[in-house]
């Protein structure tokens, strides 16, 4: 794994926008930047792919273990989250997408910081921005990053007939982006489609409707599922008779607190962290997570003996795992998974240890 | 497609980047918000309440419209529309707008609307002023 300095495309926002990424530059930072690039070899991928597959593998395990013993508490999971997750798993729901964050420098272990398993975003820039990259500047490499073909095949495994909605917070560029780069597959997997801001489903008293009044079927929401819990239609969830994907399954494993689960369940597995919800249970430098948190809110390292600010929420403790720097940059791998696959990765620097919002987004390529 | 490749063969896009249907309704305020919209026996009677791309046709949910009567709806706003102003709300329409009866036209002859339909929007999104979405 080697990052390498490259010329940009002279003309790379025409490009870009012209694939609809119209978010490349957000608040006037680069949020796509391919001045750099990370270049691995076939082996790395090779491992990348194995330990994606195999840490999706044991969290299906977790999430069966967590049901079967009723570890909703654990999780923070109220009656009402926890029927849902039990009824969504038990009829074998399937999920569409996630992304493993791992921490890795080519060498050693990767280890596996959080999974996105419900909202993840970044879609779209993994999948069609840095495949059209590679296609401009380096066509006889390949890349990690079968998103799109596997994305439109998965469609055909999840959905069978019947519109889908598709909702999430449009005004936000990101959200937009993964949402209606999702929707595009959905139609290429020969779905009709439509659009519905999170705002402005309505409830008719029986069911979840679209601007038309027409009930939602099956509904693909950007939107976490604790969200979804805690807003005043809320409380309607359980009685509309409709399909959610992601799952509600998903909601243990987009849950911090699936850390110490996992450690619990596979401990000393070579490509897990110590996690507690105890910070006296880890040594050494911490970091600290809230349960919920997403895009890097609320995460702070703790070096040995420091002590921590109060927290208004459950924390999740971690023990640190640097990210491996380059130059001034570090670096951290998103690992897609599609279904049960491992299809691509998408990477994101920054100039600061935690990855947040508004990190850059950096292309790859690999050789054998 | 090589076998040992892990690349996309082909990434095509349908429908990405093209303007986007629907989301673009009305603005919501937090908490459940009731709404109404008219229905119309034709289009132009919608038009003639409110304007042409306010109005759209009843979408059937089965996809079949044949033999079909279409009537026509504006768009949603407020129920408490009388009571408070709000900026962005498309309003009643002219007819009730204009503080005409609010008896319903039956036979959809005359521009007044044939009847009202209620929901409740704006139930979802509050968690997601507050806090970042994706991850």
């Amino acid at each position: 794994m080697q990052r390498e300095t490259r010329t940009t495309r002279a003309d790379w926002q025409t490009r870009v926008e012209s694939l609809g990424f119209d978010f490349h530059t957000i608040d006037g930072e680069a949020y796509w930047r391919e001045d750099v690039c990370y270049r691995f070899s076939a082996d790395e991928v090779d491992t990348l792919e194995a330990v994606t597959v195999e840490l999706h593998s044991m969290c299906l395990e977790a999430v069966d273990r967590i049901v079967r013993d009723g570890r909703y508490a654990d999780l923070g999971l109220d009656d009402t989250a926890a029927k849902l997750v039990e009824q969504s798993w038990r009829a074998r729901e399937p999920a569409l997408y996630g992304r493993m964050d791992l921490s890795w420098n080519g060498s050693g272990a990767p280890k596996l910081l959080e999974y996105n398993a419900d909202t993840p975003t970044a879609l779209f820039e993994a999948s069609v921005v840095q495949w059209y990259w590679l296609q401009d500047v380096l066509r006889e490499a390949d890349q990690f990053n079968s998103l799109h073909e596997t994305l439109i095949e998965r469609w055909k495994q999840v959905h069978t007939s019947g519109k889908i909605h598709f909702s999430a917070v449009y005004e936000q560029p990101e959200d937009r982006g993964t949402c209606e780069y999702l929707r595009d597959t959905a139609a290429q997997a020969g779905f009709v489609t439509e659009t519905v801001d999170i705002e402005e489903i309505g409830w008719n008293g029986r069911y979840f409707t679209d601007l038309e009044n027409v009930p939602i079927a099956t509904l693909f929401k950007l939107y976490p599922w604790e969200w979804l819990l805690a807003d005043e239609f809320g409380a309607n969830i359980p009685k509309a008779p409709m399909r959610w994907i992601e799952p509600a399954w998903k909601m243990v494993l987009s849950n911090k607190s699936i850390l110490p689960l996992l450690w619990e369940f596979f401990p000393n597995h070579p490509n897990l962290l110590p996690a507690s919800h105890r910070r006296s249970d880890l040594s050494g430098a911490i970091v600290r997570k809230p349960r919920y948190g997403r895009e890097g809110e609320g995460v702070i390292v703790l070096g040995a003996g420091i002590d921590e600010p109060a927290s208004n929420e459950p924390v999740v403790y971690q023990q640190f795992q640097e990210l491996p720097r380059f130059g001034d940059r570090f670096a951290l791998i998103g690992s897609w998974v599609i279904g049960n696959e491992a299809a691509g990765i998408g990477i994101r620097e920054d100039a600061d240890r935690i990855t947040r919002n508004s990190s850059q987004l950096v292309p790859h390529y690999f050789v054998d | 497609m090589d076998p040992g490749q892990k690349k996309s063969s082909a990434v095509t896009l349908a429908i990405m980047g093209a303007a986007m249907t629907g989301a673009v309704g009305i603005p919501l305020l937090f908490g459940g918000t009731d709404v109404q919209r008219n229905r119309y026996a034709s289009r132009e009677a919608c038009i003639a309440d409110y304007s042409e791309t306010q109005c759209n046709p009843d979408m059937p949910m089965t996809g079949a419209t044949s033999g079909l009567s279409t009537f026509y709806y504006g768009p949603w706003y407020r129920s408490d529309y009388r009571a408070r102003s709000t900026s962005g709300d498309a309003g009643p329409g002219r007819y009730y707008g204009s503080g005409a009866a609010s008896a319903f036209s039956s036979s959809g002859t005359s521009s007044a609307p044939m009847g009202i339909e209620s929901g409740t929007r704006g139930g979802f999104g509050r968690s997601g002023r507050v806090s970042a979405r994706g991850g």
